[in-house]
């Protein structure tokens, strides 16, 4: 077969070889489909969620999300459908989703805040949010800031002038500050909502337990939509830590990572 | 034994009747009955010493005297002794009994009971439906009405009768009476509540559940029967023969005791039929609530005093008996210059079952413009006595609104109570949600900057910059440090070489030159510059090459500036013993 496509294929690429610019448009006319096909979908999925057809509207999201789409947008409205079918936790997830990769989203924040509090959970503290919500920004801080304070200092050192050397060193230390700052942040807030390890609860109600079976004593009941951190899988187990500290073993179906795999 | 007890008995009878007179009190086991089937009337005298049981009689009802029992009660500090007689009373005939008052001789003075009403129905049910007395346990279901309507709650009761020895509990341990029969609901259970009763003369152990049910559609609703499950048990198990002498003379259910103490029972009541009716169409007004009942409705409003923008709560608070399950929100009325949302609710029951409660309607409001009173609120039912709608409405509440108006942003509820404008109904979507995302996003991956490559390869760009600066810099002071040694290095260099080749002008002055480079050599440029004489002079040479420099430099001088001046070959005999004179030179430390 693989012989059979390289002969079928072999004659057109080479008359394509020769000829740049039918190969452009070629190439442009297949991404104009794609982009076509994809914005279709993307407002069938609309039209179906604004008719109260959500079980639609979540196959069209699914399968743009299947074609790689992942964006802030898809994951916002794929949170909604979730909701108004009474998915609360795989609303939650997406809304945390959603947020991990747009973290200003007015509309996402306020979405999750009404799931949290829907499901009975308390919405995270502002400050705990907003340090979290940036986790990729304080990297680039640290980093700009480490190499201004560090030409600074370079350029102090050498320099012959004093008042240019003084300037330099009030600049390298204010760098330094900033830097330092921006590290502790990223420090505190590790990996945010992008942490590898942060789950969600998708069942209504999901006991932790003691060992990977279900016959062992429960550790812990968890509510749906509640996050998790997941510490080792074992197979069809998981062992994972709640918000209040217990760790506890629970089939691997019942979870979702925050960042999919 | 007897003895203490006789004793405390008459210490307390003796401190009771110091406490105060003798008072009595009649009874009732129940104020209705059918024909046939007894109740309890107990006479009870308290603080007082009866002369006997009084006899009385009337006419349709066959009183029998049963027992006489005392009972002690000490009541915050405070004790009483009693002596309580019970009759048996059988009703022989249906019929509104009065029992008389009766005169009971205490302490040698008459004293009076209160008259007391039984009302005795015709044993309609016929044999099916009559309590089957003769039997250690059986069950019964009262209707309170055969009639009602659609939503109406019926009261019901579901009575399980036990022979007085019977120890039993609901098995399995919390499970509820099941009533048979479909096209009805049935509210929750409350607890049960146990009395004793006699029925035919026998004392039953009766556990009575009430709640109420209501028909879901119009027509014949058919309750086959109740039943419930039972762990029964005797509190001791004894000989056959001796066991049930004093029960009923017969053995009634022998394989219960010939198993052993405990049994599981199935006992069912009786099948009763209602006849639900629907409701009437006509006069069923637009804003009907569903509610079935009778109710009143009152509100109030806080705070009073606001500004335009304020939010204020409008409590609406519905009261009476009937479903409030299935009640909708009372309507504003009158709410113009008002924004009001969704109310939220609360119940509270004022009875076992819920059919009388309260509840409460909390609708947030927000002021628009300057108004003198709240919205008014109306709730329309269906009243079962009356058979007719009714409207109740709670009056609005004067209120003080200053400020300038305000233009609003989302519909209110009065507006949203509204019939809708357009052909369409909205979709159901939740309210506290955000609407989607009309325009798609470009596609961001999950990875973390920490995990990216590119972040850290961009690191190496400054590095590079930082590093060539920092090496610029460093080669450029090397430059300036080494550079005149250097250059005096290759100077150096090439006199030698001149003072090697060169004709004797040019040697010698290479010679000169050499001699004075040689400080400036040692000490790396930073010596100052001197001429070859002064350093000849002032040098630390010997002194026999200090002679032979300063002749060098005086022939160097008479070449140059005299007419001395040769074009032949100078002698190599001279030009090594320059040389050799500069190599000592520059030897010398």
């Amino acid at each position: 077969m693989t012989g059979l496509a390289h002969e079928l294929f072999q004659p057109a690429r080479s008359r394509l070889h020769g000829r740049p610019g039918f190969c452009a448009l070629l190439a442009l006319c297949l991404l104009l489909t794609g982009t076509i096909g994809a914005e279709t979908l993307w407002e069938s999925a609309g039209r179906a969620y604004q008719t109260g057809k959500f079980e639609e509207a979540k196959g069209d999201y699914l399968q743009l999300l299947s074609q790689g789409a992942s964006s802030p947008a898809l994951f916002y409205n794929l949170g909604n459908t979730w909701w108004q079918l009474g998915q609360k936790g795989r609303a939650i997830l997406n809304y945390r989703r959603a947020l991990a990769l747009e973290p200003d989203a007015k509309d996402a924040q306020a979405n999750l805040r009404h799931a949290l509090r829907q499901t009975g959970q308390d919405p995270p503290p502002p400050f705990r949010t907003g340090v979290s919500f940036f986790t990729d920004v304080y990297p680039v801080a640290a980093s700009a800031a480490f190499w201004v304070a560090a030409f600074a200092l370079a350029v102090s050192l050498i320099s012959r002038h004093a008042s240019v050397a003084r300037r330099t060193r009030t600049l390298a230390a204010v760098s330094a500050l900033v830097c330092l700052l921006s590290l502790g942040l990223c420090a505190y807030a590790g990996y945010g909502d992008k942490d590898p390890h942060g789950a969600i609860v998708l069942p209504a109600s999901l006991d932790l337990k003691v060992g990977p079976a279900f016959s062992t004593r429960i550790a812990e009941t968890v509510g749906e939509g509640q996050e998790v951190t997941i510490i080792q899988e074992r197979g069809a187990w998981t062992l994972c830590r709640s918000e209040t500290g217990l760790t506890g073993w629970v089939p691997s179906n019942t979870l979702e990572r925050i960042v999919p795999q | 034994m007897k003895t203490v007890l006789s004793g405390l008995w008459l210490a307390l009878l003796i401190v009771a009747h110091a406490a105060g007179e003798p008072s009595l009190r009649a009874y009732l086991s129940d104020a209705s009955t059918r024909v046939d089937v007894p109740v309890q009337l107990q006479i009870e005298v308290i603080d007082g010493t009866p002369a006997g049981p009084p006899g009385f009689t009337v006419e349709g009802l066959a009183i029998n005297f049963a027992q006489e029992s005392r009972k002690l009660e000490a009541l915050n500090l405070r004790a009483t002794a009693s002596v309580i007689f019970s009759y048996v009373v059988t009703p022989t005939r249906a019929g509104n009994f009065v029992i008389p008052a009766v005169a009971v001789t205490v302490d040698g003075r008459s004293y009076q009971t209160p008259a007391l009403h039984l009302n005795v129905a015709q044993n309609s049910a016929g044999p099916s439906g009559t309590p089957a007395s003769d039997q250690p346990f059986f069950g019964e279901l009262v209707v309170s009405k055969e009639v009602a309507y659609v939503g109406e709650q019926i009261p019901i009761e579901l009575r399980f009768y036990f022979d007085r020895r019977i120890i039993y509990q609901p098995y399995p341990q919390g499970q509820l009476p099941i009533i048979e029969g479909d096209g009805f609901v049935t509210r929750k259970y409350p607890e049960p509540v146990e009395r004793r009763q006699v029925v035919n003369g026998q004392e039953f152990k009766v556990v009575i559940y009430k709640t109420a049910i209501s028909g879901v559609k119009a027509g014949r609703l058919e309750l086959h029967s109740a039943y419930q499950e039972f762990l029964l048990r005797l509190p001791y198990v004894r000989h056959r023969s001796d066991a049930f002498d004093d029960f009923t003379g017969q053995l009634p259910f022998p394989d219960l005791f010939d198993s052993g103490p405990r049994k599981d029972v199935k006992v069912e009541t009786n099948g009763v039929a209602v006849e639900v009716k629907a409701l009437p169409e006509s006069g069923r007004p637009t804003n009907f609530s569903g509610a079935v009942g009778q109710f009143e409705i009152r509100s109030e409003a806080d705070p009073v005093q606001m500004q335009v923008g304020d939010p204020v709560t409008l409590r609406v608070e519905v009261r009476g008996s009937g479903n409030f399950d299935r009640m909708e929100a009372p309507q504003l009325v009158g709410a113009a210059g008002w924004h009001a949302y969704e109310p939220t609710d609360e119940l509270a029951t004022s009875d076992d079952v819920g059919i009388s409660a309260v509840k409460t309607f909390n609708f947030p409001l927000v002021a628009e413009a300057q108004v003198t009173q709240s919205p008014g609120a109306a709730l329309s039912y269906f009243d079962p006595e009356a058979e007719r709608y009714v409207e109740v409405k709670a009056p609005a509440v004067p209120m003080n609104v200053a400020g300038p108006a305000v233009v609003r942003s989302t519909p209110s509820v009065a507006e949203a109570n509204s019939p809708a404008p357009g052909p369409e109904t909205p979709p159901s979507v939740d309210e506290g949600l955000r609407d989607l995302r009309l325009t798609p996003s470009p596609t961001v991956s999950f990875t973390s900057i920490l995990d990216r490559p590119a972040f850290w390869y961009a690191q190496l760009f400054p590095a590079a910059v930082l590093a060539a600066f920092l090496v610029w810099q460093a080669l450029n002071r090397l430059g300036q440090s080494y550079g005149p040694v250097l250059h005096y290095h290759q100077e150096r260099r090439q006199r030698h070489r001149e003072l090697a080749s060169g004709d004797a002008l040019t040697a010698l002055a290479a010679a000169c030159r050499l001699i004075e480079l040689k400080p400036l050599i040692r000490s790396r440029g930073r010596a100052p510059y001197r001429q070859a004489e002064y350093l000849v002079d002032h040098g630390q040479a010997p002194e026999n090459l200090r002679r032979e420099l300063k002749a060098l430099l005086r022939r160097q001088e008479a070449l140059a500036f005299g007419r001395t001046r040769t074009d032949s070959p100078w002698p190599e005999e001279e030009r090594r013993i320059v040389r050799d004179a500069i190599t000592r030179w520059e030897a010398l430390p």
